[in-house]
């Protein structure tokens, strides 16, 4: 397992995935959203882990680190595939207390502290995946793909982040339900191909 | 001897790391370790024996990830692995005390969490009675990044035992704990708890951790536990291995113990060879037990605010006498009001917050504790918890997370007998008012020697200087005109005598005109005569310009700084309006999304036209033309959310209104998130959008069980229960909660929404009325006929 905490500056609330969350068009801001980015900004701690395991077809599904689901979508993405990057990101708790304070403040700040937050969110995912990708030397991978898209349920996630100890290694736990908290975490599976 | 004499004479070392060193004798990879206990206790046994001939005098029971969560024999498995360290101790004849760990939970607490703070405590406690039965010589809570759970654990313990406790938590490389609590905020908490020693373990090696051991040896009155990891981990052949070796270990930890760390040991990736070099290397460095430090200190979950150094703010504001706002809200438990209170305090400069919710009419058993918990869910300043009910104070003290401000106790046998053993319990530090059964003497001597006698039944419990601050009680110069000066001087004399002090400034003014006036003027001058903590109302600049004012003329280290902060954000709140052309009609406003003027704007127009015409003419017609907007594409989310919330205050004028006549309220809507949803920014636009047309919504959160759901409606005569869920999983939450109100509400429409609901989706679970969004939410709504 490999686990990095990341600088804040090297992550960014993307305009277009602001916009794609806020249901507003590019660039254009609500009036509160300088004050409550500077909030949110201030409380983020982006980290994340990752573990490589091995993959192989299965039947009709697919063994992920020995872990069997019948996911069409997943075994599907990831013919082909050797190995997989497992990766978990999170911006820690702090945010989503501040999600709270914000929404206590007014349901408008806490929706625009919310998007922020999904955008930095976002962007630590996608920093995660190029440094993963980069430090085991993969040219040939898929992109993300999370538990809970298509047909991959949220339970697999959890069985796997659990066996990989990558939610104990950030702090990042699960419900009954196999959500992940602090909510603005994001777990991934990326393909990877040796040739 | 026990535990806390040795280690008053002599340096003690924990033993080292236990799955590392099991690995290599039979535990397979991705096992737990605790999975030997009832397998093959021999290799724990083994284990033990070599950590005690290594020179460790501190044995960790096997029960590092053992809880009732994760194994149904967690009986089976404390008693094994408390017999095999007893095994190991008596086998070898040795003096080792035996230390009962406890690791986390693996869940997180609420409110960031699932898992609630009473449940924590309730598992930690039946962990310690188990381990008590079988016989140990202390507690270890390890491993914790969460200072509530941690808070949970050493309750839970202290519930079944007088044993000693020790806390070592995981902090991260940011010096802070995941939840964000820094060493200081922690070292007030635990010995305030009674935690017999504090420290460090896991997460990394010695030499990243010299700056937390480094603050905790500055705060700490106990021992500092110091108990890294092997270096930084990395996996050779499948394995874990570590990038420090037992020697290079040994140096680092000897660093560590001249700086001040008192109990040393070892963790991941350590073994009875690391141990071994650790002894030997500090066996000749000094070892002194810490000083008492003294330090009046109070914590929240982040922080830790020294009383004494400098004067501090303590907001008044969240009390409801003389507060109209404020009672309202507390009895129709519109606690979002009493945190924005929270948040604008706050903001204004406050350093803490009194939380005082005494009002006949309020279950102050039940309100106090949830507002403390509601308060501390989104600001992070200690808090005051002010009341007079013990039985209340104890609720909120129980779940407070950090070391509270405890107003107060007075000289009453009632009140000492009742309030210092609550001090003694949970930590805190207690305001102590100077009066008895006999009333608030009218004398300076009077007071002081209530004072003193305070303080010589607070020693009986334990207590110090440092964990009493007094009120020397001020009066209303309305009605005598030496209360000023009696209060002044009795304070005086009991500082002088070593104590802090705190006054309720806003009392010398009750019954004057112009209170700010006064308030301002007997701040400065208690401020003069070394007043600690000024409960004061901080969004009043009057008062603030009195505080800051003071602190650059005494000459205070950065009160010359603070003071010119405070003028730059006096000049932007000074209100200086710049003509935009802002619209003065309500209709404008709420379009626009204004907020500023719209409730007097409201009034004025109520008393105009009437209430009928105020909604029919400006609200409707406006949040209809914003609706427009939206879905043609012109304006967006934010836009609707904010009208919504300015038509909402409209409302709230007008419910004022109707609340002093009486009237027909609006459609009575009970909302949720269902049980394992954890998201509710959508329930909240929707709740916001339904209160802008007039709705009467009671919000029952997030997560919430469908037997809450049906009960809470039942009782509040809910017109529609609207549900939403973000996740298929939660689902069939959704599902159950439509059955139940079927059956036990019927009549009772169920509305549903959220990203992953579908209209056939909708169908297929039995809800009466699907919304896409919350603007179709709101219409359904709307259509529906009032009960």
């Amino acid at each position: 397992m490999i686990q990095e905490r990341v600088n804040k500056l090297d992550i960014v609330c993307d305009a277009a995935e602001f916009a794609a969350r806020c249901g507003m068009p590019i660039g254009e801001y609500p009036d509160c959203f300088s004050k409550v980015y500077e909030e949110v900004y201030a409380v983020i701690s982006p980290s994340y882990a990752y573990s490589v395991l091995d993959v192989e077809e299965c039947g009709n599904g697919v063994k992920i680190g020995g872990i069997y689901t019948e996911s069409a979508a997943i075994t599907k993405l990831l013919r082909g595939c050797q190995r997989v990057i497992l990766l978990l990101c999170t911006l820690g708790a702090s945010v989503q207390r501040q999600i709270q304070r914000q929404t206590q403040i007014s349901v408008e700040r806490g929706f625009v502290a919310d998007c922020i937050a999904d955008s930095f969110c976002e962007s630590l995912a996608s920093l995660a995946q190029k440094r993963s990708v980069k430090m085991e030397k993969i040219v040939n991978h898929t992109g993300r793909f999370s538990p809970g898209y298509a047909d991959l349920p949220l339970e697999f996630g959890r069985e796997l982040v659990n066996a990989c100890g990558l939610g104990k290694a950030l702090g990042v736990s699960f419900t009954d339900t196999s959500l992940m908290l602090p909510t603005k975490t994001i777990s991934a599976i990326i393909g990877l191909k040796d040739n | 001897m026990n535990i806390l004499q040795a280690i008053k004479k002599k340096r003690l070392y924990f033993d080292g790391g236990t799955g590392t060193v099991l690995e290599d004798r039979g535990l397979l990879c991705g096992n737990p370790p605790e999975s030997l206990n009832l397998t093959n206790p021999e290799a724990v046994i083994s284990l033990h024996r070599d950590y005690i001939s290594a020179g460790a005098n501190i044995i960790k029971t096997n029960t590092f990830g053992v809880n009732p969560l994760k194994y149904e024999n967690y009986r089976e498995h404390i008693k094994s692995a408390v017999d095999s360290a007893k095994s190991a101790v008596y086998g070898l004849n040795s003096d080792a005390y035996i230390a009962y760990d406890i690791g986390p939970s693996g869940r997180m607490l609420r409110p960031i969490g699932d898992f609630e703070f009473k449940d924590a405590v309730s598992m930690y406690k039946d962990l310690a009675f188990e381990a008590v039965k079988c016989g140990v010589d202390l507690f270890l809570i390890e491993t914790m990044s969460d200072m509530y759970e941690t808070k949970a654990a050493v309750l839970g313990v202290k519930e079944v035992s007088n044993l000693p406790i020790f806390v070592t938590n995981a902090y991260g490389d940011d010096g802070k704990l995941l939840t964000g609590s820094d060493p200081s905020a922690m070292v007030a908490m635990l010995e305030g708890l009674g935690v017999k020693a504090i420290g460090i373990n896991c997460s990394k090696g010695p030499c990243n951790m010299e700056r937390v051991v480094g603050e905790l040896v500055e705060c700490a009155s106990v021992p500092v536990i110091v108990n890294p990891n092997a270096g930084m981990p990395c996996v050779v052949d499948g394995k874990s291995k570590y990038d420090i070796d037992a020697d290079e270990f040994a140096v680092q930890m000897r660093e560590l113990a001249a700086i001040g760390a008192s109990v040393l040991g070892g963790c991941c990736g350590t073994t009875p060879e690391y141990i071994r070099a650790l002894v030997n290397s500090t066996r000749d460095t000094p070892y002194n037990y810490p000083d008492n430090k003294n330090l009046c200190v109070v914590s929240s979950y982040t922080h830790a605010v020294a009383i004494g150094d400098k004067p501090l703010v303590v907001g008044e504001r969240v009390n409801p006498t003389g507060k109209k706002k404020i009672k309202e809200a507390l009895i129709t438990e519109n606690l979002t009001l009493i945190c924005q209170e929270a948040i604008a305090q706050q903001d204004s400069g406050a350093h803490l917050l009194d939380i005082n919710v005494g009002e006949p009419s309020i279950d102050e058993e039940e309100m106090l504790a949830r507002v403390v918990y509601e308060v501390q869910s989104i600001c992070n300043l200690p808090l005051q918890i002010d009341t007079g009910n013990s039985v209340a104070l104890e609720n909120a003290l129980r779940i407070y997370n950090g070391k509270p401000l405890i107003n107060s106790v007075n000289g009453s046998e009632k009140s000492l007998n009742s309030v210092l053993p609550l001090v003694k319990k949970y930590g805190g530090v207690v305001v102590a008012l100077t009066m008895d059964e006999n009333g608030i003497p009218n004398d300076v001597q009077g007071r002081v020697e209530i004072a003193k006698r305070i303080y010589a039944r607070a020693k009986k419990f334990g207590l110090r200087k440092c964990d009493i601050v007094f009120d020397t009680l001020t009066m209303s110069i309305a009605s005598g005109k030496e209360n000023a000066r009696v209060t002044l001087e009795a304070m005086k004399k009991i500082k002088a005598l070593g104590f802090n002090t705190t006054l309720g400034v806003s009392n010398i003014s009750f019954g004057m005109p112009e209170r700010d006036l006064i308030n301002s003027a007997f701040l400065t001058m208690a401020l003069h005569e070394g007043l600690d903590l000024a409960i004061i109302n901080p969004i009043s600049r009057e008062i603030m310009n009195a505080y800051y004012a003071h602190g650059a003329l005494s000459g205070r280290e950065n009160g010359g700084h603070e003071y010119i902060d405070s003028r730059d954000d006096a000049h932007l709140k000074k209100g200086v309006n710049i003509d935009t052309g802002t619209p003065k009609s309500l209709c404008a406003l709420i379009e626009r999304g204004i907020k500023d003027d719209l409730e007097s704007i409201t009034d004025l127009l109520i008393d105009e036209v009437g209430i009928d015409r105020v909604i029919n003419e400006h609200i409707v017609v406006a949040l209809n033309r914003v609706g427009e907007e939206y879905q043609a594409g012109r304006s967006y989310l934010p836009n609707l959310i904010r009208s919504a919330e300015c038509a909402s205050l409209a409302f709230g004028r007008i419910k004022c209104k109707i609340g002093k006549k009486g009237g027909n309220e609006g459609i009575k809507v009970c909302i949720a998130t269902v049980e394992g949803d954890v998201h509710d920014i959508g329930k909240n636009i929707v709740k916001l959008m339904l209160e802008s047309r007039g709705c009467n919504v009671l919000d029952l959160g997030k997560n919430v069980p469908s037997a809450t759901v049906v009960a809470r409606a039942r009782e509040f005569g809910a017109d529609i229960i609207s549900l939403s869920a973000l996740m298929t999983t939660t689902v069939p939450s959704m599902r159950e909660c439509i059955e139940r109100v079927h059956c036990e509400l019927p009549g009772v429409p169920v509305m549903v929404g959220g990203a992953v609901i579908t209209e056939e989706l909708a169908k297929q679970i039995g809800a009466d009325i699907y919304a896409r969004d919350a603007l179709e939410a709101e219409k359904k709504v709307m259509s529906i006929q009032k009960r």
